[in-house]
């Protein structure tokens, strides 16, 4: 469902496209009580869901496999885990390996044993692998070689880990792939997306990586125990809380974002409106400001715990800290007693950098919860695009130089301005952003150089008379039938393009990658290079026994030693 | 070869952008082949044999006032166009004087959300698509004949049924496997020291 379709958008006060849909600006996102596992969260506390232990069939070193069963809508689904020794030459964290430590399922249902047999044989595989419909997503993980087994050690020896390692690295392990909708044969999501459970997008990932957390936590238990039950504890509950599950992420993530833009419109049209709501409250109550005083101490604390060696965004984070220490002392209760009290602190940061623009806008959703979260029901994408045949050229053109001003403002006869191409690689199917001038293979370059498409467009309908009909122009030019659907699909879903040049040399995929990870609800974001980063989800969420209150679903950018 | 449409759709348009068709077409053609095959008609056997058509705009139609008229045709172009032209409401008659798969017609109009959409061949109907529903005559197997599209009402016998188990014939499958390849670029060194999980620490 989108907004068009319900009558709620409100365009009043909301950011323009022209504004948020840059790059630079969507590259300094923050999660947001919208954001994915948010959702999934409150939607697991709705529910008083509960996660079970169905099989734990381990060794004394932690493999074998286990199933871990949670309800949800009076459905049951599991998480089927098989964990394996992983030979050290085998190890490796990046998308282009083999084999790993642990591989996952999410199933539909409680798994019978011929389909415990089956997967046993198929999931340790994963792409190379064959799936049935009754495989939800599929994922994979490895221990974090820097933190797991000093766990173990420390906790068979009756003590906890040292607080600052687990601030550092913040998970016991780390994803390298979570595959949903149909791959290698799990179910297609259309089959799934009418469920109330998975239609806000991208739920069955979300639950997947929860139960992953889960089990990377019971895991550590159990080796520890195997180790030495007498002297064996438990990891302290807020340590287990602070601990989530690494991902590294890559290109693979960017192109998701230009062949979903509905999808993406339907994102940016929730937060926009989410904000806009807040911003006309013209007061809020004392708890609401005692709670916005109190995520002001919390965010501070959560930018001075994060730490990452990437220079522009070291910048970022120690600039955001100043202003945001002088923020703090310009709001206090008095500037939240007054008119229109969310609007007052959101000016109050027109000036100051994206991130912290955008780490005040996040902050002021978070206390939105009546007016904020019936709006995910809005984020997923019943339409999609569509050709709209019957329109004429002249309409064509002038939505080109209405909604596309901005593609103008790029010289594609400069080298800089092509210098990059998307492609996909030969060796692991995975997206790659290669140099033109450099690398060899442009000439199957990937169809994401948009703002070169529309202007290309632009050229050839003035070769047209304005009268006839995009049909007719289409039937001459096949070739611009994808980027004529996405120009039309732009007057109802403003928020569809990037508008950003995906191919010029100033291009940094890594923005993408920040934008759709905040989207899932990620933090502390360490690049490691303009076109991965690290991230750490759930760090903070409740545990498997704490999700049955509402109060628990306070862990926006929560850090580890803190009662705020 | 038991696949999940997801997976077939996405195939298909990599074996299309393998063959070098355009972008556009290659969203339409996977996402009709995709859907006929959910509704168990063979569209993928179909559209194997229409990869070979020769790839170029549309140079040949005749025009009259009430009608449009595509010479020997491809459904990969003509019958896209036939598709948007019904939509436009133009015409009150689309003729083909030879089409190669009337089958994947009939997936472009699904797709498209056309109602009222009658597909005849020498004045039977082998075709029809209404409110997200199909008709297709299962018996008619013919390739490269002189179709004709009307806007007009009909009541078929039988909708085909939507079937949620895909199976894809194996050669079929194999062959698009290979066609998808095509669009692949070996990778480079540079890329590779640079994607995910490369840099300074490779293992975490």
């Amino acid at each position: 469902m989108t907004l068009r379709e319900t009558n709620t958008f409100d365009f009043k006060s909301i950011r323009a496209p022209s504004e948020v849909m840059r790059l630079e600006h969507m590259g300094c996102c923050f999660p947001t009580r919208l954001s994915f596992m948010r959702i999934l969260i409150r939607k697991l506390i709705d529910n008083k869901s509960n996660i079970k232990t169905h099989i734990w069939d381990m060794d004394q070193n932690g493999f074998g496999h286990a199933v871990l069963t949670v309800e949800l809508d009076s459905k049951t689904f599991s998480l089927i885990a098989f964990s394996n020794e992983l030979e050290q030459s085998m190890r490796t964290d990046r998308v282009i390996a083999s084999a790993w430590d642990a591989s996952f399922a999410l199933f539909d249902g409680i798994p019978s044993n011929s389909d415990i047999d089956r997967l046993k044989n198929q999931l340790p595989l994963q792409e190379a692998g064959r799936y049935s419909k009754s495989e939800i997503v599929i994922s994979r993980a490895n221990k974090s070689v820097r933190i797991f087994n000093s766990i173990v050690d420390c906790l068979s020896r009756g003590l906890q880990p040292p607080e600052e390692l687990i601030n550092r690295i913040g998970y016991l392990m780390r994803t390298t792939a979570v595959y949903g909708n149909g791959k290698f044969g799990i179910c297609d999501r259309n089959e799934i997306k009418s469920s109330p459970i998975f239609s806000p997008p991208f739920q069955a990932e979300m639950l997947t990586v929860y139960l992953i957390r889960h089990f990377s936590i019971e895991l550590v238990h159990h080796i520890a125990k195997k180790i030495n039950s007498k002297k064996f504890v438990f990891l302290d509950k807020k340590i287990q809380r602070h601990i989530g599950i690494g991902n590294a992420t890559g290109l693979g993530m960017a192109p998701f974002l230009i062949n979903h833009p509905v999808l993406l419109n339907n994102w940016l049209m929730v937060k926009e409106t989410a904000l806009s709501r807040m911003l006309e409250k013209k007061t809020i109550n004392k708890i609401d400001k005692n709670k916005v005083i109190s995520l002001l101490n919390r965010a501070l604390n959560h930018l001075k715990e994060w730490i990452t060696d990437d220079r522009r965004q070291k910048n970022r984070i120690s600039r955001t800290i100043k202003e945001w220490i002088i923020l703090k002392t310009e709001i206090d209760i008095n500037t939240l007693s007054k008119l229109y009290p969310l609007q007052i602190i959101f000016d109050l940061t027109k000036n100051n950098s994206i991130e912290c623009q955008e780490l005040m806008i996040s902050l002021i959703l978070e206390i939105g919860s009546n007016e904020v979260d019936g709006l995910e029901n809005c984020l997923e994408s019943s339409l999609g695009v569509k050709l709209a045949p019957e329109m004429k050229l002249n309409e064509l053109k002038n939505i080109i130089e209405s909604n596309f001003r901005w593609v103008f403002d790029i010289n594609f006869e400069l080298k800089a301005s092509n210098s990059k191409f998307w492609y996909v690689s030969e060796e692991k199917l995975e997206p790659r952003l290669g140099n033109r001038f450099i690398e060899k293979g442009s000439e199957l370059e990937q169809p994401l150089d948009i703002a070169k498409q529309i202007q290309n467009l632009h050229k050839d309908i003035n070769n047209f008379s304005s009268e006839i009909c995009v049909a007719e122009f289409l039937m001459k030019h096949p070739y611009h039938r994808y980027i004529v659907k996405r120009v039309q699909t732009n007057v109802w879903a403003p928020y569809s393009e990037i508008q950003s040049n995906l191919i010029g040399e100033n291009c940094l995929p890594i923005d993408m990658l920040r934008f759709k990870l905040s989207f899932f609800g990620a933090s502390k974001f360490d690049p490691k290079s303009d076109k991965w980063t690290r991230v750490n989800l759930y760090q903070g969420a409740p545990l498997g026994d704490e999700i049955d209150s509402l109060e628990n679903d306070d862990w926006w950018l929560k850090p580890m030693n803190s009662n705020i | 070869m038991k696949c999940s449409i997801t997976e077939l759709k996405s195939l298909i348009y990599n074996s299309c952008l393998g063959l070098k068709f355009e972008v556009g077409v290659c969203e339409e053609i996977s996402e009709a082949v995709s859907c006929l095959e959910g509704y168990k008609l063979k569209a993928s056997i179909e559209l194997n044999k229409s990869f070979h058509c020769p790839k170029s705009a549309i140079k040949k139609i005749r025009v009259s006032n009430k009608s449009i008229c595509f010479g020997h045709s491809r459904v990969m172009y003509e019958g896209i166009s036939s598709v948007d032209y019904f939509r436009t409401g133009i015409y009150e008659e689309i003729l083909f004087e030879k089409l190669d798969s009337p089958m994947i017609l009939i997936g472009l109009g699904l797709i498209n959300g056309v109602n009222n959409f009658q597909i005849t061949h020498s004045s039977n109907v082998i075709g029809y698509v209404d409110q997200g529903n199909f008709f297709w005559d299962i018996n008619f197997q013919n390739r490269d004949i002189e179709i004709t599209i009307k806007k007009k009402k009909y009541t078929p016998s039988s909708f085909n049924i939507y079937s949620e188990a895909i199976d894809i014939d194996d050669k079929i499958w194999k062959k698009f496997e290979l066609l998808s390849c095509q669009r692949l670029v070996p990778q480079s060194k540079l890329s590779r020291n640079e994607g995910a999980g490369a840099g300074y620490i490779d293992n975490d």
